[in-house]
């Protein structure tokens, strides 16, 4: 009776510590150390999409593994969900204000309307708080290639 | 004596399992309410993409753009690099200097992000802006704006901001009218309420290690945050000090996060030279 229920009790809790979560890095690497510092040792390197398993947290660190290797990757580089692709703010839609606005919005159709006749609004300066859209237009202009980056962090000694 | 033994481990093991339990219950109750959060669609991330360049296109009519090519460039440079570690890959991060001597910084959902030539002025080397963007970085990977007026894609959800003020508005409110409240709530939120302050907190410790995972001297942040504190007397309205919370409480969790962290002995690059060389104000 005893060892039935000795053994009962392991099996209890046993599934309560041997499953693991998943996370995937959402950076463009990751690397894994072999302590929850950043000054620890490098084991390796995840690439941004990889999927990781971990069991255990501390602080700002997960503890994943990696065939029989074991290592802690930083919280901030990884989420639960896979990384979405680059994503477009929307398209413009010809959906009028009129028929649109006295009914329940129930499509992200109309949403989207809604969203660029808001804007529409803020740009002519309907709004407590003016909007400067052409200025933003440069902001959005800025744009530099992958290589230019690339030189400015190993001029710079950066990661 | 055999039995005696056998009793002591069931013992100690349904012990560690009744202690601990609750713990990896609570864990799991976070971790729930994390992935509500986190269950986000591309129309959500469309939405807080067009909010924000919204909001953003406020801030540059109440700031004027500070029109240097090279500078804001550089700005760029210096975000885009913090960009490639952060959490939100499917943003497209855009990065400007306003010109006002305002001591702040300014952010925009879906990857808007403004630094004032007041805050350039006072800071010494790349690792101190690479500080702030980083800091600024962390409140569009977070969501804090987004989360505090429950931005989303779809607006037939129950638990909407804009769907709930949508029904609030007796006969004729439309989409279109809740859509742009929202955004003058978020500038009021930005230009005089500022972001919650537990935010701000979580903010500093992102940035922090956003900006030393990508090799800036940890301690960065802390250094810009006592300069800011000796001049902040003096500012006027918008200034750092009316929109972000005490500088002293700020510092002291800094060192701690650094500390939990190993950032502690770690020499990160200040790039002194290089800032002084691009950023001339």
């Amino acid at each position: 009776m005893k060892k039935v229920l000795f053994f009962s009790a392991i099996l209890f809790i046993l599934p309560t510590y041997a499953s693991a979560a998943t996370i995937y890095v959402q950076s463009v690497k990751a690397p894994v150390k072999d302590s929850p510092s950043f000054s620890a040792k490098t084991l390796w390197t995840a690439q941004r999409g990889d999927r990781l398993n971990y069991n255990k947290k501390k602080g700002d660190w997960y503890l994943t593994k990696n065939g029989h290797q074991k290592g802690w990757v930083s919280s901030f580089l990884v989420s639960d969900q896979p990384p979405m692709g680059k994503i477009s703010r929307l398209a413009k839609t010809n959906v009028s204000l009129s028929r649109s606005a006295r009914r329940r919005p129930s499509s992200y159709t109309t949403a989207a309307a809604a969203r660029g006749l808001a804007e529409e609004r803020a740009r002519k300066g309907q709004t407590r708080y003016r909007a400067n859209y052409s200025d933003l237009d440069r902001v959005e202009s800025y744009s530099f290639d992958e290589s230019r980056l690339s030189k400015f962090l190993n001029e710079g000694g950066l990661q | 004596m055999r039995d005696k033994k056998i009793y002591i481990a069931l013992s100690l093991i349904l012990s560690i399992f009744f202690v601990t339990s609750p713990i990896e219950a609570s864990n799991k109750f976070r971790r729930r309410g994390d992935d509500r959060l986190q269950q986000v669609t591309e129309n959500d991330v469309k939405a807080e993409i067009e909010f924000g360049k919204i909001l953003a296109a406020k801030i540059l009519g109440r700031y004027r753009l500070y029109d240097n090519k090279k500078a804001n460039e550089y700005v760029n440079l210096v975000g885009q690099s913090l960009v490639r570690y952060c959490s939100r890959p499917e943003l497209e991060f855009h990065f400007a200097i306003i010109d006002t001597d305002t001591i702040n910084a300014f952010t925009a959902p879906g990857g808007y992000i403004f630094i004032t030539t007041g805050s350039l002025k006072r800071m010494s080397n790349e690792a101190e802006l690479a500080a702030v963007l980083a800091h600024e970085i962390a409140h569009v990977t977070e969501k804090h704006i987004v989360k505090e007026l429950n931005i989303k894609g779809t607006d037939d959800s129950a638990v909407s901001t804009m769907s709930g003020m949508i029904k609030s508005m007796a006969g004729g409110g439309s989409l279109e009218v809740a859509f742009l409240e929202l955004a003058e709530r978020g500038a009021k939120m930005l230009f005089e309420e500022g972001i919650k302050r537990e935010d701000e907190f979580q903010a500093d410790r992102h940035g922090l290690l956003l900006a030393s995972q990508v090799g800036y001297q940890p301690s960065a942040l802390r250094h810009y945050l006592f300069v800011v504190k000796k001049a902040r007397q003096g500012e006027k309205s918008g200034s750092i000090a009316k929109t972000h919370p005490q500088f002293n409480e700020r510092i002291k969790r800094l060192v701690k996060i650094e500390k939990d962290n190993g950032l502690g002995s770690v020499r990160g690059k200040t790039l002194e030279r290089r800032f002084k060389a691009n950023i001339k104000i």
